[in-house]
């Protein structure tokens, strides 16, 4: 997916999240997937797609709309390198980006 | 109690009788005591030797008091009396004193208008007979709840047309959002959040034999199914309504979906979800994993307790560590007991633990055996999709039990304490359940010899089976709703934060306007008092007062509530009067000193934090078991 149709997507995310299905592609042999839990230090920022994408990119990853949590913290799913095991270097980087407050994977509770 | 004395007991609740403890009759206390075989009192008990004093009375040089032989009930088994004190509290010191094999009330029979449902003598677990049970039955003398009081289910949803659980139901939320790596596997309900909390079942299809835990609807139903309708069983808060909020779907559930869940069941905003209109006073998680606190959960409950709304979460069932949320502080953690009061060996367990409850434990353990002391509720027969809906079994291997079940009896006496005060916090109503819990027993007369619960290590371990509770282990004691209603009556002492250090030769404002009292009455007088250092308290009666700390040190201030019904309550707290540090001998490196201990503490806070958030968690099961 390019850069701006992820941007679009991440828009339309926000605006419909219905779309999402429509907006999901495979990430790239090279990557993997985690599910992030991603809180900010402004509201603002969760409506504003092209800086999480920004703060994404220079993290080395990218970042899709999952589900919100409240005003300021939202679920997510980040994309990275596949030699990055768990994301871990990039959850770190993420983490230390302007305007994030916290970066946490988001775990699944399993009952049996 | 000895399993072949049950049946006398059931005898009676089949009479429509309920045992009530002699104590509510009388002053004095009278309890039957079986001594243990080949103590000397047991000797002296057999032979029945200078009347039937001599057995009891030794008895009562140990356990310090002063006890009275009556009548032998079996050779080693005799009633003993004492003044000054109630039944139970005579049965419940012998235990804790492990001076004989049991010790028990003895009870009268008494008709009472109880809980009229048809599996409620199977509940064991709601009355006063085991030593164990959370009395709920006393609790209901004061108060069976308010459907104002709502308590939040966060679980699997829940069969919505349950007949023991009809009219309690409020518009709950499914907050099980599309999977990860796309479709609704986990939601299996073909969408993503929306208005409808029904449970579609959890079984995994990609596992033989799988089948669903209808894991909501156990819980619910032992937090609150319709009582005396002649269906069923009772429930804890008996008219509360719950609040489903289903966040855990097919194999379970992802944080961000509970804490969504958890933030909007008690009132607090999600973005693109409708605003909840019935804001819980009390959220029951039932669930768990392996995990050390996350940042998220902590964060909202710090957000949900600001917002008035208790936690309650299960310890979980493996036998370890407590799982988290349960592992989260600003919450109370159950964890299970069995009927005796002693750790039951599934549950897990250590210093997070807030209380203990009983979560189940069925004696028997072959297959198609009575699992004795279960926990009965209302639950759905389907194995995978909904079938009809039903109660759970009797019999192994499906009799219920877990620290699920533990978790919903507390969040029910919480309910029924904030029906009667619903000015409490959530601290207040921890605070209270803590006070009012009983102790746990030095021995398990079943299960003698048993080692005391070990210390949990951060990292576990598995070797903390069934076992005797301590306070670091299994919490203040064993829940008793009884006590923890009573207390809820209780004033609020509250005084405003101070700082936790200031400097001598400081005055500090204490205030403590925003205390409280229940409903009807009003908090008539105030009394402040200090402990430690010297220090100067200009109006100790007032409801503000002003606190002089002349020196360096440690001052612990008091304050006694006492409000229009003679109840009183107190709250403490410490201020230190800390001397300036001198300045840092200084070797160079000038400009550094706006820096100092704050921002090394930063420093050091942000590197805990990293800590935390980095540290690699498996996820894990918990109930049901």
């Amino acid at each position: 997916m390019t850069q701006p149709a992820r941007i679009a997507c991440l828009v339309a995310a926000f605006a419909l999240p219905g779309v999402l299905s429509a907006c999901r592609a495979a990430p790239p042999a090279a990557e993997i997937e985690q599910p992030v839990i991603l809180a900010v230090t402004s509201p603002a920022h969760l409506q504003d797609p092209p800086w999480l994408q920004q703060t994404a990119t220079r993290a080395g990853g990218r970042l899709r709309f999952r589900a919100a949590i409240s005003p300021d913290t939202a679920a997510f799913v980040l994309s990275c390198s596949a030699t990055d095991t768990g994301c871990g270097q990039t959850i770190a980087r993420l983490r230390s980006q302007p305007g994030v407050r916290l970066v946490e994977p988001d775990q699944k509770v399993r009952v049996p | 109690m000895t399993l072949t004395r049950l049946p006398a007991l059931l005898a009676l609740s089949l009479l429509g009788l309920h045992a009530l403890p002699a104590a509510a009759q009388a002053e004095s206390a009278r309890v039957i005591v079986k001594y243990r075989n080949g103590d000397a009192m047991a000797v002296a008990a057999s032979a029945q030797v200078q009347g039937v004093s001599a057995a009891a009375s030794q008895l009562g040089v140990r356990a310090g008091v002063a006890l009275r032989g009556k009548r032998f009930v079996a050779p080693t088994t005799q009633v003993v009396v004492a003044d000054g004190m109630s039944s139970r509290a005579l049965a419940d010191q012998l235990m804790r004193q492990g001076l004989v094999e049991y010790a028990e009330p003895d009870l009268k029979a008494q008709a009472m208008a109880t809980a009229g449902d048809p599996m409620y003598n199977n509940q064991w677990y709601l009355q006063s007979a085991q030593f164990a049970a959370i009395r709920a039955d006393q609790a209901w003398d004061v108060t069976t709840g308010s459907s104002g009081v709502v308590v939040a289910v966060l679980d699997t949803g829940v069969r919505p047309n349950h007949p023991d659980l009809t009219g309690k139901f409020l518009p709950g939320y499914d907050f099980i959002s599309e999977d990860p790596n796309g479709g609704f596997a986990t939601a299996n309900d073909g969408d993503g959040r929306d208005p409808d909390p029904a449970d579609p079942g959890d079984w995994d299809a990609s596992v033989a034999g799988s089948r669903s835990s209808w894991h909501g609807t156990r819980v619910s139903g032992v937090l609150a199914a319709q009582t005396n309708n002649s269906l069923g069983v009772a429930g804890v808060a008996q008219q509360s309504r719950i609040l489903p909020v289903r966040v855990l779907g097919v194999v379970g559930g992802y944080v961000s979906d509970i804490v969504a869940g958890m933030r909007w069941a008690a009132g607090l905003p999600v973005p693109g979800v409708p605003d909840n209109a019935n804001p819980a006073r009390v959220l029951n998680l039932s669930f768990g994993g392996q995990s050390e606190c996350s940042q998220t959960y902590q964060s909202a409950i710090n957000d949900i307790n600001a917002r008035g709304a208790t936690i309650v979460a299960a310890a979980g069932n493996f036998t370890g560590p407590v799982l988290s949320p349960g592992n989260c502080s600003g919450l109370l953690t159950v964890a299970g007991v069995r009927h005796t009061g002693s750790k039951v060996g599934y549950s897990s367990l250590g210093p997070q633990v807030g209380i203990s409850a009983p979560a189940g434990n069925c004696v028997n353990l072959a297959n198609n055996q009575e699992c004795i002391y279960r926990i009965d509720t209302t639950t759905n027969v389907g194995t995978t999709s909904p079938g009809a809906d039903g109660y759970t079994s009797s019999t192994n291997p499906n009799g219920n039990v877990g620290t699920s079940f533990a978790a919903p009896q507390v969040s029910g006496v919480a309910a029924l304490m904030l029906a009667l005060n619903p000015n409490l916090q959530a601290a207040e109503v921890i605070a209270r359940i803590k006070a009012g819990a009983r102790g746990f027993p030095a021995s398990d007369p079943q299960q003698p010899g048993l080692p005391v619960c070990p210390t949990v290590g951060a990292t576990g371990s598995s070797t903390e089976g069934q076992c005797l509770c301590t306070t670091s282990t299994c919490g203040a004691g064993l829940l008793d709703a009884s006590a923890a209603v009573g207390l809820a009556r209780n004033p609020m002492a509250r005084i405003a934060a101070l700082p936790a250090s200031v400097t001598p030769g400081a005055v500090l404002t204490l205030d403590a306007t925003s205390s409280g009292a229940m409903p009807g009455a009003t908090v008539q007088s105030y009394a402040w008092s200090l402990s430690g250092t010297a220090g100067t308290l200009t109006s100790p009666a007032q409801s503000t007062t002003n606190l002089a700390l002349p020196t360096a040190g440690s001052y612990t201030v008091t304050l006694t509530v006492t409000d229009s019904n003679g109840r009183t309550d107190q709250q403490q707290t410490t201020v230190q009067a800390v001397s300036p540090a001198p300045p840092p001998a200084s070797g160079g490196g000038g400009g550094g000193g706006a820096f100092g201990w704050v921002g090394l503490a930063g420093l050091l806070g942000a590197a805990y934090a990293a800590r935390r958030s980095s540290r690699s968690v498996t996820a894990q099961a918990l109930p049901p078991r």
